[in-house]
């Protein structure tokens, strides 16, 4: 075989395993995505089209003559001949020129084309198609959606293992750490977790029925270990609770209706809530995550919960 | 007087082939110096973090991009036009002392802009433009040079005895035109001094520091119909000047079709100019500018082709020579990278595959196998063809030429690849999503993924950075040869072993 095909296939099968290796290492592939397909039938065709154009001519190098009647000058001894166009070149260009025209003028204008109507289009369909797959899915399968929206949303800031990356958000993995408990009693709260409750006072408004006094520096210690503990340990924090926080929170600090949140274990209500109005709190402030869906919204709250239960 | 042979004056020419080589391993170390940066971050700080600024990615990244343009790629342009502009209208420079004056003080100027840019963006003082970073005082002295340009062109086209203009000379005149137009209009600018704040407050700025006369997307047009048109007028146009001169003339073979030459041409200027939008597909831009962009991308294809095709019909049967002289094999090899780019930036222009490309390495790679194995290859192949005849020496090494041929070849072929590869993989992982319909990847795990081909695209620059001070070592040795050649060869240059 000449050398010239072999080299031409050598580069044709070693852009297009490139390529392949390009598509291949990324999730999904083409994905089933319009402009995943095109762009690679675009990089194919660009491989094979200028390898065998090139080695067509290159042919004519080493096989043909050149051959022709030369034009009457010459510039410095350089020659022009009065050859005609190559013909399929000039078909070509006369097409695109054709193409452009029609395209332009007709194509583009009848097509009534706009990138914010495409854009959509594309989320109306994407959004169609979610409502009639994901609809109804519960359980396992919920818990994988969630976290596949806590990779994509949530990880930047809770970090992959939603452990808050060093302090820098809240860690999921547990309901509340102790330093957020000492906060909120310090400050207050009223990030309407429950959606529509009261806010809670800070210290000044925190009154311990036992002592008869507002709450101690001590006694938010304690309780705040307690809290932190998933509501065990520390007696000392368990009588805080009992006589300061029950009456709101509950004997269990499950929380009750309309009144206040459950601090012993995350609820999907309340990380819905928080993702739709964001959140202020010790470490800062959250924004909304208004873009996700009701259905993404409970599924990150079904990953979250499990996170916290061990799962 | 008409039976001796005319003696042409190259002095201009000469001075800048010098630049073209100076300004090229500057251009080109800077570049390398980039690529390790993107691979391997701690490189941003090589010399210290005292000296940080000056060694950061963000300082760097313009004196690459502004060295090989306009430092490299410009003075290429210069020196071929002194070279060839004399011959093909059977006129020396030494025959006009106004030229001649001219023609120097052309290139001492230029040398006064080249320093006033390396000083001020190595200061930091930039206007933020890419590619049009001088501040208006540069500008005012690059559109002085300009002239000059324009002046030696147009006087020298006046006291010709060549009646008709070679195709070569219609390609230096549009890139005179070209540029002229696109760096007036892009650079209009206000300088801060004269602005007022909101508060009534006036000269907040400083005198020589500019911002943009257009705002938001109409800079944004007026910025990429620039930054566009540059690449046609500047590494296009005037390189298939060259290519046009420089290949018949060291193969002795004459151009295959006048017709194609003419209709290339006039497709060539008719149609580049439209092309700008493509820069701003999916953009604020309307739609209807965006889908011009892209149409005009796509029709470019076919008189970009013609030139390249003209040029390897005129090689016909002549396998022999492409075989024997490495100087003809960067001209050959040049025209096919030609090919391969023209067709790769219209299918980057079309909407769909660019939602793809858009700000990734693919676009990088683009323009580098254009730029190295294009526009690279041809300066360096038309400065080999003059040494022998400025110099009048023979060139020192044509091994040497050889061996530059082929580390140079395979430093354009790792620079591509690797960012073919790294930009399709980077679009793909950009767009990926799971099952859910959320994004698959964050941006840092693509950058993990990328880093191997960073790697491999910084060897590769770095082999075309030795590839090219091979071919300074050999240009100078012949500058400063003792072979002498006596009589000027018409074609083959004449060359050691």
């Amino acid at each position: 075989m000449n050398k010239l095909y072999l080299w031409g296939i050598i580069i044709t099968a070693a852009m297009l395993g490139a390529t392949y290796l390009s598509v291949g290492m990324s999730k999904g592939g083409l994905n089933g995505d319009i402009v995943n397909m095109l762009a690679v039938a675009g990089a194919v065709a660009l491989v094979i089209i200028t390898v065998f154009v090139v080695i067509k001519y290159v042919r004519q190098m080493q096989t043909d003559q050149a051959t022709g009647e030369l034009a009457d000058e010459s510039w410095d001894n350089i020659g022009e001949y009065k050859n005609p166009v190559p013909f399929g070149w000039a078909v070509m260009f006369l097409g695109t020129m054709i193409w452009g025209m029609w395209y332009f003028t007709i194509g583009y204008p009848v097509n009534a084309f706009s990138q914010i109507g495409q854009y959509n289009e594309e989320v109306a369909e994407k959004n169609a198609k979610f409502e009639k797959e994901y609809a109804n899915i519960h359980g396992d399968r919920l818990v994988e959606m969630g976290e596949s929206v806590f990779l994509a949303e949530c990880k930047v800031c809770h970090g992959i293992a939603a452990d808050g990356i060093d302090g820098k958000a809240a860690n999921l993995n547990v309901r509340l750490e102790a330093k957020t408990v000492k906060g909120v009693i310090e400050n207050g709260s009223n990030n309407k977790l429950l959606g529509t409750e009261m806010p809670m006072p800070d210290r000044n408004g925190l009154f311990n029925a036992e002592t008869g006094a507002l709450i101690t520096d001590t006694e938010i210690d304690a309780v705040a270990e307690y809290v932190a503990n998933g509501m065990k340990g520390n007696e000392a924090g368990a009588k805080v609770f009992a006589n300061t926080c029950a009456s709101c929170h509950g004997p269990d600090g499950k929380g009750m209706e309309y009144v206040a949140p459950n601090i012993a274990e995350f609820t999907p209500a309340l990380i819905t809530n928080v993702l739709t109005h964001g959140k202020k709190g010790v470490i800062g402030k959250m924004p909304a995550f208004d873009r996700l869906n009701a259905k993404q919204k409970e599924a990150a709250a079904a990953y979250i919960i499990s996170l916290s239960k061990g799962e | 007087m008409e039976n001796r042979p005319l003696e042409y004056d190259y002095t201009v020419a000469k001075m800048f082939m010098l630049t073209t080589i100076i300004l090229g391993i500057v251009g080109m170390l800077i570049g390398v110096i980039l690529a390790f940066e993107l691979a391997f971050p701690s490189v941003n700080t090589i010399l210290g973090s005292g000296l940080a600024e000056y060694t950061n990615f963000s300082r760097l990244r313009p004196l690459h991009t502004d060295a090989v343009i306009f430092g490299f790629t410009l003075s290429g342009i210069f020196a071929t036009w002194y070279y060839v502009g004399q011959r093909v209208l059977k006129v020396s420079m030494a025959e006009s002392g106004l030229l001649m004056f001219i023609g120097k003080l052309h290139f001492w100027l230029y040398i006064v802009g080249v320093a006033a840019v390396v000083v001020s963006l190595f200061a930091g003082v930039t206007t933020s433009k890419e590619y049009a970073e001088f501040e208006w005082p540069i500008d005012i002295a690059i559109v002085v040079v300009w002239v000059l340009f324009g002046m030696s062109i147009f006087g020298l086209i006046g006291i010709r005895r060549e009646k008709s203009l070679y195709i070569s000379v219609w390609y230096y005149i549009a890139t005179f035109l070209g540029i002229a137009m696109l760096y007036l209009f892009n650079n209009m600018e206000v300088p801060t001094m004269l602005a007022t704040s909101p508060a009534g407050e006036t000269a907040i700025g400083n005198w020589w520091h500019s911002v943009s006369m257009y705002a938001g997307t109409n800079d944004a047009l007026v910025q990429w119909w620039y930054g566009h048109n540059a690449v046609a007028f500047g590494f296009t146009v005037p390189i298939v000047a060259m290519i046009y001169y420089f290949l018949p003339k060291e193969s002795g073979q004459a151009i295959y079709s006048y017709k194609l030459s003419l209709l290339s041409f006039w497709g060539l200027m008719f149609v580049y100019l439209w092309a700008g939008g493509h820069h701003l597909l999916y953009s604020t831009v309307p739609d209807w500018m965006q889908t011009m962009g892209s149409i005009f991308s796509v029709i470019l294809i076919l008189p970009s082709w013609g030139s390249a095709i003209n040029m390897l019909l005129t090689m016909k049967g002549e396998w022999q020579q492409v075989a024997a002289s490495p100087l003809i094999k960067f001209m050959v090899l040049g025209s096919t990278f030609y090919m391969f780019s023209t067709l790769e930036g219209p299918i980057q222009a079309i909407k769909s595959v660019n939602a793809i490309a858009h700000f990734t390495d693919w676009i990088v790679g683009h323009v580098h196998d254009g730029v190295l194995g294009w526009v690279g290859f041809m300066i360096m192949a038309a400065l080999y063809h003059m040494a022998p005849r400025v110099f009048k020496r023979e060139i020192y090494s044509k091994s040497l030429m050889a061996a530059q041929f082929w580390i140079q070849t395979l430093g354009v072929v790792l620079y591509f690849t690797s960012m073919w590869i790294a930009g399709i993989t980077q679009g793909m992982m950009w767009r990926a999503h799971d099952e859910f319909g959320n994004l698959a990847y964050s941006f840092i795990d693509t950058v993990t993924v990328l880093h191997p081909y960073y790697a491999i695209r910084g060897v590769g620059g770095l082999l075309y950075l030795v590839g090219f001070l091979l071919f300074a070592y050999n240009i100078y040795k012949t500058w400063t040869s003792d072979k002498e050649v006596d009589a000027e060869r018409l074609n083959q240059s004449p060359m050691g072993a």
